[in-house]
């Protein structure tokens, strides 16, 4: 009698119902801060001005390589520009463009993969030969290289890393593509006749769709560091223009004087880059269809 | 004709396909798409007629398609041109400058395969302990980190504050390079008996390489860890286990050869990945290696000098594929018996 009462004080152990509630309000909670990350780097590119109330471009040679302080975050640069400002206005170019670049290689990549896993032998052959060119070169100097033909500048940037990105996308697209293609219900739209884009846009790409976003989140990480590092070497943004490479590159004349010149502009480069590996981790696990 | 050399055979053809397209390719970047590269050559300052007067001169005012013969000869026999700046032949420059990088590259890409290997194996054996998982998170967070801007926050902490190490260069102003031997300055010390150069090559050796294996480090230990621990899951593992084989002895006779396939792969594409990310690191550093001088040709638009490096960069990342390739016959006697 003794032990029934002494049981029945003790608070219950948390049954598994009620582990599982837990463990479902924590994942509520959680999945919301991916969406909540993009939205801040979005809110940052379009409108800069929300954090950074200087404008990045105002000279001020007077307080020139002046110490991060109150008024000015990370202190000022060389010109006695707001480095902070310059930082928040630069999130626009670096990640705005490698956004750009992996949204752009995804689409071509996903078009010349549809096409070499539906189209012809030739079209595969074709394709595939390509990417084995593209994919012979290390990506970075490749991407030099083409930076370097076409001259320096934003546009340069977009292009060049665009053509070294591609190809990965068309192979990971061909190769999800041809064992689709076995499956029952694509047969199926085979054998009523409907056409082959159909099949490829309307029965295909929905189920490549949650990988395609997951490495395009991660990429969209490996692509802000390939911009920066191109923009670093000169063959980026051309001053004045505040991308976050370029700020790094002109902050190494002076990295003895002024450490935070060069050193807090790679905090926004490496918080961008985590956020997108991280987001694209969280989207990998939703596709995988494991428990958040 | 036995498997081996007909495996041997086909993955040589292949390299020499690759490395004609490569070529062409950066024929293709160094003369086709600048969109005027005579004017380059000629500086800003030139004239029309003196820019026609270099264009005929290096021959750049020949259709493309000569130009395109006369290079890949040229290329072939192991000439790869003339600089735009220095006006002279491109390979005692880079024949110069290449050991610096190598040992920089093979340094970094050592340190980053053993340590990379075996954190994956720990990993991959005691996968939910809590520095398994601190170890995880920190090797993420290297690949997240911008190369350049790494090698910059290690210059400022432990030269320029703590002066634990050099700031930049391979040897001190002190310091007389060794007898050229190989050009690896820690090589050359070592076999000329002079034990302070070799300290002091290795001393500045240590940022640059750190630089790059941040960087590279969660990927070889990511890549390792997943092949340990499909391993780790297969019968003969627990047939082992049974036997009472101690686990050191399971992991590095038992499972590590089993698991090298993968890795080796991984560790063939970092090698490339290394060339040219080592680029952005010795211009941080004033290493004096291929990247410096890649640096200094992007300054002044040198085409035929960054095409040059472009090639010799992408040749070696061939060649080291080219040896993975050849080696999984030699890791993996399935793949021999196939």
């Amino acid at each position: 009698m003794a032990i029934v009462a002494v049981e029945a004080a003790q608070p219950a152990p948390p049954g598994p119902a009620q582990v599982a509630a837990r463990r479902g309000r924590v994942a509520r909670v959680t999945r919301w801060w991916p969406a909540l990350l993009i939205g801040i780097w979005l809110l940052l590119i379009v409108f800069p001005q929300v954090l950074a109330h200087q404008n990045p471009y105002t000279l001020n040679p007077v307080n020139a390589l002046a110490a991060p302080g109150a008024k000015h975050w990370f202190g000022t640069d060389e010109a006695g520009r707001d480095v902070f400002a310059r930082c928040v206005y630069g999130i626009r170019y670096s990640v705005g463009i490698s956004i750009a670049v992996v949204l752009i290689a995804a689409v071509i990549g996903a078009a010349l993969g549809g096409l070499a896993g539906l189209g012809s032998k030739i079209a595969d052959n074709l394709v595939m030969r390509t990417t084995d060119i593209f994919l012979a070169f290390p990506y970075m100097i490749l991407a030099i290289a083409i930076a370097a033909a076409e001259g320096p500048g934003l546009t340069t940037v977009l292009i060049a890393l665009t053509a070294v990105w591609w190809p990965s996308y068309a192979r990971l697209v061909r190769g999800q593509l041809l064992a689709l293609r076995e499956q029952p219900f694509i047969e199926g739209a085979r054998a009523v006749n409907t056409p082959l884009h159909r099949i490829f846009l309307r029965h295909m790409l929905p189920h490549l769709a949650p990988q395609l976003y997951a490495r395009i989140a991660i990429d969209i990480g490996y692509a802000i560091l390939a911009m920066t590092g191109l923009s670093f070497l000169g063959l980026g943004a051309q001053p004045p223009t505040p991308e976050l490479g370029a700020i790094i590159a002109d902050a190494r004349n002076y990295t003895l004087q002024a450490w935070w010149y060069a050193t807090l502009p790679g905090l926004f480069i490496l918080a961008a880059v985590v956020s997108a590996i991280v987001i694209g981790n969280r989207l990998e696990r939703v596709a995988g269809g494991s428990p958040a | 004709m036995t498997f081996t050399a007909q495996f041997v055979a086909r993955r040589l053809g292949a390299a020499v396909l690759v490395l004609l397209v490569v070529i062409s390719g950066t024929f293709l970047l160094s003369h086709a798409i600048p969109a005027d590269p005579a004017r380059a050559a000629a500086g800003l300052h030139a004239g029309q007629a003196q820019v026609q007067a270099v264009a005929h001169q290096l021959g750049l005012d020949q259709p493309l398609w000569n130009q395109y013969l006369t290079y890949m000869g040229d290329v072939l026999r192991g000439n790869l041109g003339i600089s735009y700046v220095s006006r002279t032949s491109i390979e005692p420059q880079l024949a110069a400058a290449l050991p610096a990088t190598l040992e920089l590259v093979l340094c970094s890409f050592l340190v980053c395969a053993i340590f990379g290997v075996i954190a994956g194996m720990a990993q991959a054996w005691w996968p939910r302990k809590a520095g398994t998982r601190l170890l995880r998170g920190t090797s993420i967070l290297g690949t997240a980190l911008p190369v350049f801007w790494f090698a910059i926050i290690l210059q400022l902490v432990f030269a320029a504050r703590l002066n634990w190490f050099p700031i930049e260069g391979r040897l001190g102003a002190d310091t007389l390079p060794p007898p050229h031997l190989t050009g690896f300055y820690t090589v050359d010390a070592l076999l000329s008996g002079q034990w302070s150069a070799f300290g002091d090559a290795v001393i500045h050796l240590v940022l640059p390489v750190l630089s790059l294996v941040a960087w590279m480090f969660a990927l070889t230990s990511r890549v390792a860890e997943r092949s340990f621990a499909t391993e780790l899951t297969r019968p003969y593992v627990q047939t082992a286990v049974a036997r009472g084989v101690s686990s050191s002895r399971l992991l590095w006779r038992h499972v590590l050869r089993n698991a090298l396939n993968p890795i080796i792969t991984m560790l063939g594409l970092q090698f490339g990945w290394l060339l040219a990310g080592t680029i952005l690191v010795e211009v941080v550093f004033s290493w004096g290696g291929l990247g410096s001088v890649m640096y200094t040709a992007l300054q002044n638009f040198d085409y035929p000098m960054i095409e040059a490096i472009t090639l010799v960069i992408t040749v070696a990342f061939v060649v080291v594929n080219l040896v993975v390739d050849l080696l999984y016959p030699v890791v993996d006697p399935r793949i021999r018996r196939q």
